[in-house]
């Protein structure tokens, strides 16, 4: 018997364990306010810090980032993990260098290549994980290897300049002082806020990464939400590919490679647990500040920079390993 | 089943088919932008190394520098009636693989090749394959000069002075006074000898080198690394007038660095390694001056090498100098021409 649900029937749908309860509220508190406390602490010594201008760059350098991980934060909240989605920003990249090369008009090369990612995202990755039943790993690896290996075809090895003035202008532009990046990811924080938080869907997404057996009793389309949420992750990643390609004028063969573990460490220390059903877009954000801040204490106070990623790991290993210490008393 | 796989695949086909239309896989960047078809080896049978078989064991495919090497190394040996074979250091997963170059190396001593010639992409990881060529008696020549080698002959690359000339050029177009910096790249042997030169031209040329290249590196090797690092540098050193960067790709991060940070008229850039990419940056004023060290004429140096040896000379850890490339800025960039224009690239086959 199959389970079919409309959108109207999902009031038996199970609470979801955590979504933004009291104590995840505490929690990322106390999380911002480590943020703040480090950012204040560093103040005196490292005085780049205390540059509007340069914190504005520093804000529109990862909002790609920031926007990428929100769409991963939908992928592991309902069990799973996109490996591809810095392979897509890249990827991206390659299609618009295609399509602007075709004289297609700026909006149309922008709607194209979204729709290119979104499609990967649901008729690939989605499809295959949720009706194929193959592993998300699995899935996702075979696209984080082919995706750059069709974006060098494409580029023919090297980097190509891409003239676009849409998105030359989404990447490098602002409005009353503010970078259009950041404009762009809140904009687009508001939207998948609104999206997890205050939808059928979104309770789905947790109610699915809860308990996926539970939400299929319940009349949840499990493989439907599974297959959105690798859209979404898809999507987002489509995004940072414009914004990076605007950023840089250029689409780069190796662009956004290691991104996705850049924004899968901020997803972990907002909170997001990979055991699915738990996590927040707000958490997230924090995570992703938080790395921020970091970097830029430790390049700006002249630390060796071949010890910078050892220490992003191993603070994302305390983040997580206080986190599951807590949870477990 | 079939049903929900058709649309994947329908998927990957049409990803494919895109990326087909739009390529020149098998073909070569003109100046325009575009790509033109290779042309057909053309080998001179009556040349002086007629029916001899060169192995060429190569970094990386899709490489602009890399494939200049290759194209000047195939062309001249073809002139002298010689065919060349080119391979790549890839594992079977088709990632770079350092011990994948040793590999390489066997195979064409399994096939009897008369001579090889290699590009290190480590010293230490290829001196087994370096070592096994010697034990067999086959001649094999290195790019650069690395990490005492015993080989043959080898083509050292003048990085330092290629440095040096990116440096004092820039000093020049900054006005020879106030702060400079230099990006580095991945710690290799010619990198940094070319971060020292760099070093070293800037402050010929009076200006103040401010900020410590060796952490200051574009690790990833891409466009956005060096735009982060870049970000830091000119965050540091407000005072900025020239940066020197290691690469093409370190140059479009670093302009985009540039214009984030609001002092893309104030800090000059210059890259010792220019590809066709820096050149349109020029003509568009974003990127000062672009090093183009002609790689054409790198792999025709390293022919004439090959052709000594395998014509019976005795040459033992042979040093051969490359001839020095020249600076492009905007007052001579309108002679610049690609190296597809300079010569014509040819379908080099990966086997004999």
């Amino acid at each position: 018997m199959t389970i079919t649900q409309s959108t109207t029937e999902t009031s038996s749908v199970p609470e979801p364990v955590v979504a933004s309860g009291p104590s995840t509220l505490k929690q990322q508190g106390l999380f911002f306010a480590i943020v703040v406390a480090m950012f204040l602490v560093a103040l005196p010594f490292l005085p780049q810090l205390r540059s509007g201008p340069y914190l504005m760059v520093q804000l529109a350098t990862y909002s790609a980032v920031l926007i990428m991980a929100l769409g991963q934060t939908f992928v592991v909240v309902q069990v799973g993990f996109d490996l591809s989605t810095g392979a897509m920003q890249g990827f991206v990249g390659g299609l618009v260098f295609l399509f602007v090369g075709w004289h297609l008009a700026d909006g149309l090369v922008i709607v194209l290549s979204l729709a290119a990612a979104l499609g990967i995202g649901v008729l690939v990755h989605g499809l295959l994980i949720a009706k194929g039943k193959m592993n998300f790993f699995i899935v996702t690896l075979a696209s984080f290897t082919i995706l750059p290996s069709l974006l060098r075809v494409i580029l023919d090895g090297s980097s190509k300049p891409v003239h676009s003035p849409a998105l030359d202008s989404l990447a490098n532009g602002s409005v009353l002082g503010i970078r259009t990046p950041v404009i762009i990811a809140a904009v687009v924080f508001g939207l998948m806020w609104v999206l997890l938080n205050r939808t059928v869907f979104g309770r789905n997404v947790y109610a699915v990464g809860s308990n996926r057996e539970a939400a299929r009793l319940a009349g949840v389309n499990v493989d439907r939400v599974t297959m959105i949420c690798y859209g979404i992750c898809a999507l987002c990643a489509g995004i940072a590919g414009l914004l990076l390609l605007g950023a840089l004028g250029a689409a780069d063969p190796s662009a956004g490679l290691g991104n996705e573990f850049f924004a899968l460490t901020a997803v972990l220390l907002g909170g997001t647990r990979f055991s699915g059903g738990q996590g927040t877009l707000l958490g997230t954000l924090l995570g992703l500040l938080f790395l921020i801040v970091l970097s830029n204490i430790l390049l700006l106070s002249g630390m060796p920079q071949f010890w910078i990623g050892a220490v992003q790991g191993v603070v994302l290993l305390i983040a997580v390993g206080i986190d599951r210490a807590r949870r477990d008393a | 089943m079939k049903r929900f796989l058709t649309a994947p695949l329908l998927a990957g086909v049409t990803a494919l088919a895109l990326a087909a239309c739009g390529t020149g896989s098998t073909g070569s960047a003109d100046a325009a932008g575009g790509t033109k078809p290779l042309a057909e080896a053309s080998v001179d049978a009556d040349g002086a190394l007629a029916g001899k078989k060169i192995l060429y064991v190569d970094g990386v495919p899709g490489n602009a520098l890399l494939d200049g090497l290759a194209q000047g190394l195939a062309a001249e040996l073809n002139k002298q009636g010689a065919t060349m074979a080119r391979v790549f250091q890839l594992n079977a997963q088709n990632q770079i693989d350092l011990a994948a170059g040793n590999q390489r190396i066997n195979e064409g001593i399994a096939q009897g090749v008369d001579a090889i010639v290699t590009f290190p992409l480590d010293a230490n990881a290829i001196r087994p394959g370096v070592e096994a060529a010697n034990a067999a008696g086959i001649p094999i020549f290195t790019f650069q000069d690395l990490g005492g080698l015993d080989v043959t002959g080898k083509l050292k690359f003048p990085d330092e002075q290629r440095g040096a000339d990116t440096g004092e050029a820039l000093a020049e177009v900054a006005g020879g006074q106030g702060e400079a910096s230099v990006l580095s790249g991945i710690p290799t042997d010619n990198i940094e000898a070319a971060v020292r030169g760099a070093v070293k031209g800037l402050e010929a040329g009076g200006m103040k080198v401010v900020g410590d290249p060796d952490n200051q590196r574009n690790l990833k090797d891409d466009a956005p690394e060096a735009q982060r690092v870049a970000q830091t540098i000119f965050q540091k050193f407000p005072n900025l007038r020239a940066l020197v960067v290691y690469n093409s790709a370190s140059a479009t991060g670093a302009i985009a660095a540039a214009r984030q940070a609001g002092v893309a008229d104030k800090v000059v850039i210059g890259t010792m390694a220019g590809e066709d990419t820096n050149i349109a940056q020029i003509e568009d004023g974003t990127l000062a001056l672009s090093y183009d060290f002609n790689g054409l004429d790198y792999g025709k140096a390293m022919a004439g090498l090959v052709q000594r040896a395998l014509s019976g000379e005795e040459l033992d850890n042979e040093v051969v100098e490359a001839p020095l490339g020249q600076v492009y800025t905007k007052d001579n960039v309108g002679d610049y021409k690609p190296w597809t224009e300079r010569q014509t690239y040819i379908k080099i086959p990966s086997g004999f």
